[in-house]
């Protein structure tokens, strides 16, 4: 689990604590036989405040995982085992994965709030912007007056700039980005803890996508609630997140502090992602990219899921599956957490043993 | 290797113009009456061995120009000029003609295959079609198929023959339209956002064969993205187009370097930038959206959106103006001399 989130797991109840600490979580799809485990023993956390990016290419998982911590899994998937404990306001920490439903409908929209990945679509086209704000509303705060709502229907859309006079429209008049703006007032109109985001700006141009973000960034500063921001553009999250998870084939295979993480990646597939994406500024670089393509989830290979597309494979990492572990890195500036076995596991923990690989 | 880039280096300017937008207006009527000039006036040349970037955010138009090069799409006024030779599509033989020399690749390789047919099957039809001759025999057919396949990087080339496009994940089916555009033994190759629903560590590898190909096959290239990072890195020259029209055009490195028109210089600040540390928050003007493409439209299409925009944006035509050797923008800002720099 993190080091950032370890430090902070002392003191959960304050401001500095996490709100969400996700533990060995594992989820499949399918009955025994076609079981995919789309997500297997990830653990992270989430502080108060911060913005998480998760990274990762289609069929990673991570769309599953957001589904998953906001217990909104469909048709076979299941949550098979782990836990997700969220730490409401000043409460102790309650467990996602066995709450009820009674306990689900309190934390949804005014703690935990999901805008989807396709959130374009995702309004009731029948409604307009204002009665499907509205409506939620009603349902989880009905102490808010008639006029309250109202008020705050007026400032939610001015926080997205979506001029108060298409409060009125119904989505399918209003442009993608308008719409993609009004899924993102509506996400934070009970002003959550956390507001998941699953690729919310893919569908957009990237003059559209900045502003999106730029709203995102601007109501986090002023309603100070965290984030979970998925996508497959790490380039994006770099600049835009506190802390990058990246996955890949299912789990979590880097995590650190987002310009870290960029400057000095560690896993082989992190290296990959950033030598993969072309820049606006600086000399024109050398693009290795990453070769091959993601494993199938249904038979994921033996050891580490990258180690047939990774040029720096050991014997082990064909063997043993890496765990996520602080590792130190070579230049003696600190651990940061991957599951690599090219990196020795910082001494003092489990997998002490193994010294092997590094250099 | 940075594919284009790499051909850039070892070559002269003198390539052979393949194919040429002169002048392209097309003006689409909606069935209320109301009109929309989704494309004004686009003048491009494609050249052998070269490619060139149309980069634009949705709704600028530049898909539209992709299928009123390829014919798929009259235009209203302006003309294509094929080698030289203006284009009529008059009749089905004028149209498989100019489709063998002018192939399309479209953006989405799940809707643009067939499900119930197998790889083989898309390769045969343009084969058979363009061949312009049903003396080829099943043997020859398979051959050729696989040896497409194989100029794509599916290797071995009989072995993808047998699948089906389920069966092959988004860079592979992307692989398959490029090679079923490449049986027409086209000359010009028009992608349409061809990565766009590509993973990051796929699209390279697609670019990179697409840049190599137009190289071997001396193919003029278009490359319509809405990615100007990786118009930078694939191209030669990049068009930039806002509402219809272009706005700046010049050598891939200066547009992206020294963006001259304000348009350009937004998307570019749009794209993320992990070198840039502290996160800039856009101008607080450019966030209002293209507005619908009908009715009363200032002279300038930007201007409403333009932080340098005067009252003459508004109201008179900017000119085009030179801002270095093959670097054009058309922008009265420019044109005042206040940004040209070089």
């Amino acid at each position: 689990m993190a080091g950032i989130g370890q430090s902070r797991r002392g003191d959960i109840r304050d401001g500095n604590g996490d709100v969400l600490l996700v533990r060995g979580l594992e989820v499949t799809y399918g009955r025994s036989e076609q079981k995919i485990r789309a997500v297997w023993n990830t653990s992270f956390s989430v502080g108060s405040g911060e913005f998480v990016g998760i990274a990762g290419e289609s069929g990673c998982g991570k769309s599953t995982l957001a589904f998953a911590v906001a217990r909104l899994l469909r048709g076979s998937g299941r949550i098979t085992s782990g836990e997700v404990i969220w730490f409401g306001d000043g409460l102790p920490g309650v467990d996602l994965v066995s709450a009820d439903d009674q306990t689900l409908r309190k934390i949804r929209w005014s703690g935990i709030s999901v805008v989807m990945q396709a959130a374009m679509n995702s309004m009731n086209p029948v409604l307009t912007v204002q009665s499907q704000i509205d409506d939620v509303m009603r349902a989880h705060d009905p102490s808010l007056s008639r006029r309250d709502r109202e008020e705050r229907v007026r400032t939610l859309l001015k926080m997205v700039r979506i001029p108060v006079d298409r409060a009125g429209a119904y989505p399918h008049q209003l442009s993608g980005g308008m719409r993609q703006r009004a899924m993102i007032a509506l996400a934070v109109a009970l002003s959550p803890r956390l507001v998941i985001l699953d690729e919310p700006t893919t569908a957009l141009d990237v003059v559209m996508q900045r502003v999106v973000l730029d709203e995102i960034h601007e109501l986090q500063q002023t309603l100070g609630f965290s984030v979970i921001f998925i996508t497959h553009d790490l380039p994006l999250l770099v600049e835009a997140a506190d802390r990058i998870l990246v996955m890949y084939a299912g789990t979590i295979v880097e995590s650190g502090v987002a310009s870290e993480l960029y400057e000095r990646p560690m896993h082989p597939y992190t290296c990959g992602l950033t030598a993969s994406s072309p820049r606006v500024s600086g000399d024109v670089v050398e693009l290795t990219g990453i070769r091959g393509s993601p494993p199938s989830l249904k038979e994921l290979p033996p050891g580490c899921a990258f180690a047939p597309r990774c040029d720096r494979a050991i014997n082990k990492c064909t063997e043993e599956v890496p765990e996520l572990a602080p590792r130190n890195w070579d230049s003696g500036s600190g651990a940061r957490e991957a599951a690599c076995h090219l990196y020795p596991p910082v001494v003092g923990l489990a997998a002490s043993e193994n010294g092997g690989g590094g250099s | 290797m940075t594919g284009a880039k790499s051909a850039v280096t070892g070559e002269t300017a003198e390539s052979a113009e393949v194919l040429r937008a002169d002048g392209l207006t097309k003006v689409f009527r909606a069935r209320s009456g109301r009109t929309v000039p989704a494309v004004r006036n686009v003048s491009l040349e494609l050249n052998e061995g070269r490619v060139v970037a149309l980069v634009g955010e949705s709704g600028s138009g530049k898909s539209t120009v992709a299928r009123l090069l390829a014919g798929l799409h009259l235009p209203t006024s302006g003309r294509v000029l094929f080698r030289g030779e203006p284009v009529h599509l008059k009749g089905g033989v004028a149209r498989r003609k100019y489709a063998r020399r002018v192939q399309i690749v479209l953006q989405d390789p799940f809707s643009s295959l067939n499900s119930a047919y197998s790889v083989q099957h898309h390769l045969a039809r343009p084969l058979l079609l363009h061949k312009g001759s049903t003396s080829l025999h099943r043997g020859e057919i398979l051959e050729r198929s696989a040896h497409l396949l194989e100029e794509v990087n599916l290797v071995p080339g009989a072995e993808y023959l047998r699948r089906y496009p389920h069966e092959l994940s988004g860079g592979q089916r992307q692989r398959v339209s490029i090679a079923r555009a490449l049986a027409a033994g086209p000359e010009v190759l028009l992608a349409d956002e061809p990565v766009s629903m590509l993973d990051v560590s796929i699209r390279l590898g697609i670019l990179r064969l697409l840049a190599g190909l137009t190289e071997q096959r001396r193919l003029g290239l278009l490359y319509v993205t809405h990615d100007i990072a990786t118009a930078r890195y694939f191209s030669h020259e990049i068009a930039v187009m806002y509402a219809g029209e272009v706005v700046e055009t010049g050598p891939a490195e200066a547009v992206t370097r020294r963006p001259a028109h304000p348009y350009t210089q937004l998307l570019i600040s749009a794209v993320p930038d992990p070198g840039r540390r502290v996160w800039v928050p856009f101008p607080e003007i450019a966030v209002e959206e293209l507005g619908h493409m009908g009715g009363e439209q200032p002279a300038c299409r930007f201007a409403p959106r333009c932080p340098f925009a005067q009252s003459r944006c508004h109201e008179v035509e900017a000119p085009q103006v030179q801002v270095s050797d093959g670097h054009w923008a058309k922008c009265w800002h420019v044109a005042s001399g206040d940004e040209v720099t070089t």
